[in-house]
């Protein structure tokens, strides 16, 4: 809007002070910045994450004003909120359903990302920052899980803190760091919101600004071989102002009403206030964290659950370094079945994790008979129980339990299901 | 053993001596026949183990009770014939002389004696801080009468309730006297049909007593509060409460409904069977199987919850179809058949024939109090099954269950007023119930409205999304078209390194001007629709007024006159001053920058720490920048307490 003739006068003006025709001109460039020819619907995960992040700033603000973060009003002022407060409901209910969609949204586009190599030469910074941000966002769903202090949120915490414990010599320490105290409390609760509100705005913004610099830098990668791209000619590249905003709003759009959609027909509950004295049936974190989760169980002992730590962090630190591993100059998935079919596998497993996760220590009637899944994703039928005790999946799911090392013990279980 | 004593002197270590008179002492044993030390445990097995883990285990010994000597010393052919052989499971050889102070066993007459000599013994329970007045209470009994003037030994003594060497304290739940274990008890003798056939008494007291209300609260609930047997009959005075005391001795728990019915009606009738009259199962005394007018709150929310899913909230059937269901419940007693005990026909009481003119009368009003509980139990459970059933939802309904548990208290109390038999009273508050439920079901259908609209602006949002999904998508494609060459975009499509031009409009541009009009529309309404919602959540959601309208500025007491003091009104600071002619209240906050004044009593004067603005004691500006004086207050008195409230 800025650019328009008639305001000639004062852009004169405001160039003669702070180089405005300057600004405006590089402004221009960005604006109307061509983008690859091929660039197509996939493309828009990262600004559909960037949507919700702008999202989650704006309603994270508007929660603000109105939530305390103390042991006698956290839950109180959430109940207030969303009682009281004229559409309170509407910004609680986007922020909570906002994250599970900004957390969706950021692993679509890391998706998209390794599948179509755009993370190799020269974008290698660009995917480290963008792993930097998926682990950011989590530590966000994390963080603000607690805030709510409500019974899930609370035993949630306790159970998901017991994992740092887990690390060796300083395990304990380095809990009572996180947690502030021995146990989840107050300390806890400030902790959590500090670093929700005032500590992760500053990393992830700080994070998002390099990342987007760079993806400009570089622009848009496409599917060409490193060091073989062709420069387009300008004139068939994408333009992002007005083409691909365009596109991005019909998705934006579309994004918005599935959160409005969400908050109304599938609200977030407040839950009973957080009681330290009496642990909830069926505690379960995020899905997010579920593969995580249902694969640390398999570790047990001291030094197990820390061979569980190292386990779990490996997929973040093969994230993170993965462009250095895969040095290849092929960028079209069918050109590199090696890495197109780890990365289906990597998913494969992250799903089926999640779903044994989801799954397990719950009961459930399929096809007429009562199963239920034990804490290790097992099905046990119910019913035919007593008749066959001697059942493959009773017997097998002993192994766990007295499996005294953690690669024997996960082994029956994986391989089970 | 003595023929060891002079190895004792000898210097052997006292461990070589205790090894030594092991191995000797069988063997001397034998050769020397010693008299064997005998207790009565080595005898009485059985009753020293019960004794040892009564309540007078520690304290007392066998011979306080039993009397004889404290050891027995026995030659040792006697020990075997009776001490061996008892250890043995067989029968001792010969009665045993237990000595010539021995009283042995009570009889059944002396018990309560026997145990008074202690319990009736203030100088010896004082130390355990023991009551003493049982014997004596025992003695005015049913039990102790018929026991002193007709020597009737079937009656309770005693040990029939407390055991005699088992006895324990009443708190262990294994005691006799148990709260729970009463009318076990009791029941030794008052369910003994062959015992009560003598007395002429009925042995079902105990059974229907387990029926009634208290007995499923004490046996089932493990309610302590609940009476058992003793009391309402005492423990150690038992006897049946006679007809004017049946009222104290139900008041003793039901106070309020004491007070209550001793101003109806038939309290003025001395004869009239009281409490039992309406309570007792068909009004007839001596019937244990006391109920309860009116089932527990809870299973009337349960009934409501079957009605609503048989025919619906609906005003016209769910009343009745509520009625019949609450009367069909164990629990329900309804006021017209408990008045008919007396009113109607059946005339259980000779002293009702008295009452008998009144009867049309009396169904009538019974009628109406039934009518008016009926109507308060409905309103109740519908608004509690509605708050129940929506705070199982989504929505926050935890002001509405507050007032549920309010209305709940209301229908309590207006069963206890129904005692009155005031009809007038018992029709003003089912008034008051129906108004605190129309409020409860206001609030609920505003959250439920709300709900609604919710569903019905998400329909909405995405008819509007769609819409602009589909122009937005068009303009997408028009501008590809427009923008880029080659690939998939028309061929005709111009290339423009920056900005659009204005020349490359050649297509019908009244469409594409109505689409990009469109656009913005939709612009503009999305703008709208996301600022409003957060303009309104920004707005203070807390409006003025409520409780902060008034304060308490403390007691008038002690106030002198000229004195000042503080009150935060609606959280801005209120000066109170007692003059000679009464209190005055002033807003505190200086109207020229809003700094607070403070008061100088000695010159009568509010001056202000910014400006030295200076107010007098009628709040008008004396000096300084203030463009108006300080702001009223009204200041009233009322009940010894100053209180603060906004003028007018």
């Amino acid at each position: 809007m800025a650019s328009k003739p008639e305001s000639k006068r004062w852009h004169e003006i405001l160039h003669e002070r702070m180089r405005f025709k300057t600004v405006r001109d590089f402004s221009h460039k960005q604006l109307y910045k061509r983008l690859p020819p091929h660039t197509g619907w996939v493309h828009v995960f990262g600004s559909v994450a960037l949507l919700m992040f702008f999202s989650q700033f704006v309603t994270g603000i508007l929660l603000l004003l109105y939530y305390r973060p103390t042991l006698k009003e956290a839950h109180e002022s959430i109940q207030y909120i969303t009682g009281e407060v004229p559409f309170g409901w509407l910004f609680r209910q986007i922020h909570a359903w906002g994250a599970t969609v900004m957390m969706l949204a950021v692993v679509l586009h890391m998706v998209r990302t390794y599948f179509m190599a755009s993370f190799k030469r020269p974008r290698e910074l660009t995917w480290a920052l963008g792993v930097l941000l998926f682990v950011v966002t989590l530590v966000f769903g994390f963080t603000g899980y607690l805030l709510p202090w409500n019974q899930l949120s609370y035993w949630a915490t306790t159970v998901g803190t017991e994992v740092v414990g887990a690390v060796p010599f300083v395990g304990e320490q380095l809990k009572e760091v996180v947690l502030g105290a021995p146990a989840v409390g107050q300390e806890t609760l400030s902790r959590f919101f500090v670093v929700h509100v005032a500590v992760l705005p500053w990393i992830i913004v700080l994070l998002v600004a390099a990342h987007l610099i760079l993806m400009r830098v570089h622009n848009l990668a496409t599917l060409e071989d490193v060091g073989a791209e062709k420069p387009f000619p300008p004139e068939s590249g994408v333009p992002f102002w007005p083409v691909h905003m365009a596109k991005e709003a019909c998705v934006a759009a579309i994004i918005l009403g599935l959160l409005l959609t969400l908050s109304v027909f599938s609200p977030w509950e407040i839950g009973e206030p957080a009681d330290p004295l009496k642990t909830p049936e069926g505690i379960k974190p995020e899905w997010y964290f579920l593969p995580t989760y249902q694969l640390l169980k398999y570790f047990s002992g001291p030094l197990g659950k820390f061979l569980g730590i190292l386990v779990s962090g490996v997929p973040f630190i093969l994230l993170l370094v993965w462009p250095l591993l895969d040095r290849t100059t092929a960028r079209h998935p069918r050109k590199r079945p090696v890495s197109f079919w780890l990365g289906m596998i990597a998913i494969i497993l992250a799903v089926f994790f999640g779903l044994l996760g989801h799954f397990s220590e719950t009961t459930m009637n399929i096809g007429g008979m009562r199963v239920h899944f034990d804490m290790y994703g097992v099905p046990h039928v119910l019913e035919a129980e007593a008749a066959a005790p001697a059942g493959g999946e009773a017997g097998e799911s002993e192994a766990p339990h007295g499996g005294p090392s953690s690669q024997t013990s996960g082994a029956p279980a994986s391989g089970h299901g | 053993m003595t023929d060891l004593a002079p190895l004792a002197h000898a210097a052997i270590p006292p461990a070589a001596i205790r090894c030594l008179a092991a191995l000797l002492l069988p063997l001397s044993a034998t050769a020397y026949a010693q008299p064997v030390r005998t207790e009565c445990a080595d005898c009485h097995r059985a009753q020293a183990t019960q004794f040892a883990e009564s309540i007078h285990g520690p304290r007392l010994k066998c011979q306080e009770c039993h009397g004889g000597p404290y050891e027995y010393r026995l030659e040792p052919g006697a020990a075997d014939a009776y001490v061996a052989r008892l250890a043995a499971g067989e029968k001792p050889a010969a009665t045993f002389d237990h000595g010539a102070s021995f009283r042995g066993k009570a009889a059944r007459k002396d018990v309560p004696e026997v145990c008074g000599t202690c319990h009736a013994d203030v100088g010896r329970m004082n130390a355990y801080g023991l009551r003493t007045d049982q014997l004596a209470s025992y003695w005015v009994s049913g039990h102790g009468r018929r026991l002193k003037e007709d020597g009737d030994e079937r009656v309770a003594v005693c040990i029939d309730c407390h055991g005699s060497h088992d006895v324990l304290r009443h708190d262990n739940p294994k005691s006799r006297t148990y709260f729970q274990n009463v009318p076990t008890t009791c029941g030794h003798c008052h369910a003994d049909r062959e015992l009560m056939r003598a007395y002429n008494r009925s042995a079902d007291i105990v059974e229907q007593y387990k029926q009634s209300i208290h007995g499923r609260n004490l046996l089932e609930r493990s309610d302590s509060g609940s009476p058992n047997c003793a009391t309402c009959h005492g423990s150690h005075a038992a006897a049946p409460p006679g007809v004017a005391e049946v009222g104290h001795v139900c008041g003793k728990c039901h106070q309020q409904i004491e007070q209550d019915f001793a101003t109806g009606v038939h309290a003025r009738l001395p004869l009239f069977p009281r409490c039992v009259g309406c309570h007792a199962k068909d009004g007839v005394r001596g019937d244990h199987r006391i109920g309860e007018a009116t089932p527990p709150t809870t299973e009337l929310v349960n009934a409501f919850a079957e009605v609503r899913a048989a025919v619906g909230d609906d005003e016209t059937r769910a009343p009745a179809e509520f009625a019949r269901r609450v009367r069909a419940m164990p629990d329900s007693l309804p006021i017209e058949r408990v008045c008919s005990n007396c009113h109607a026909t059946k005339r259980p009481d000779p002293h009702a024939q008295l009452v008998a003119s009144n009867d049309l009368f009396a169904m009538d009003k019974a009628k109406d109090l039934a009518g008016a509980t009926a109507a308060a139990q409905y309103q109740y459970a519908r608004a509690a099954e509605r708050v129940e059933r929506l705070g199982r939802g989504v929505l926050l309904v935890k002001n509405e269950a507050l007032s549920v548990e309010e209305i709940r208290g209301e229908l309590m109390s207006l069963n206890v007023f129904l005692h009155t038999m005031n009809a007038e009273g018992v029709r003003e508050r089912l008034k008051k119930i129906e108004t605190m439920c129309a409020e409860v079901h206001a609030a609920l259908d505003v959250k439920e409205l709300g709900l609604t609209r919710r569903h019905q602006v998400v329909g909405a949002a995405w008819i509007v999304i769609l819409i602009f999904g589909t122009l937005m998508y068009r303009k997408y494609l028009l501008l590809r078209a427009e923008y880029v060459r080659g690939g998939h975009g028309s061929p005709q499509a111009v290339a423009l390194p920056l900005a659009p031009s204005a020349a490359a409009a050649p297509a019908p541009i009244a469409r594409r001007r109505f689409l990009d009009n469109a656009l913005r529309g939709f612009g503009a309404l999305a703008a709208v629709a996301l600022l409003w919602p957060a303009l309104a959540y920004v707005f203070p959601a807390r409006r003025r007024g409520g409780a902060d309208e008034r304060a308490s500025a403390g007691k008038q007491d002690g106030w002198a006159v000229w004195e000042m003091r503080k009150v935060a009104l609606g959280g801005k600071a209120v000066g109170v001053i007692r003059t000679e002619q009464g209190f005055r209240a002033f807003s505190l906050v200086c109207t020229h920058l809003g700094c607070i004044v403070h008061w100088n009593s000695a010159q009568r004067e509010f001056e202000c720490p910014c400006h030295a603005a200076k107010f007098d004691a009628d709040g008008r500006v004396l000096a300084g920048p203030p463009p108006s004086p300080l702001p009223a207050f009204s200041a009233a008195v009322v009940q010894g307490d100053v209180i603060v409230s906004r003028a007018g």
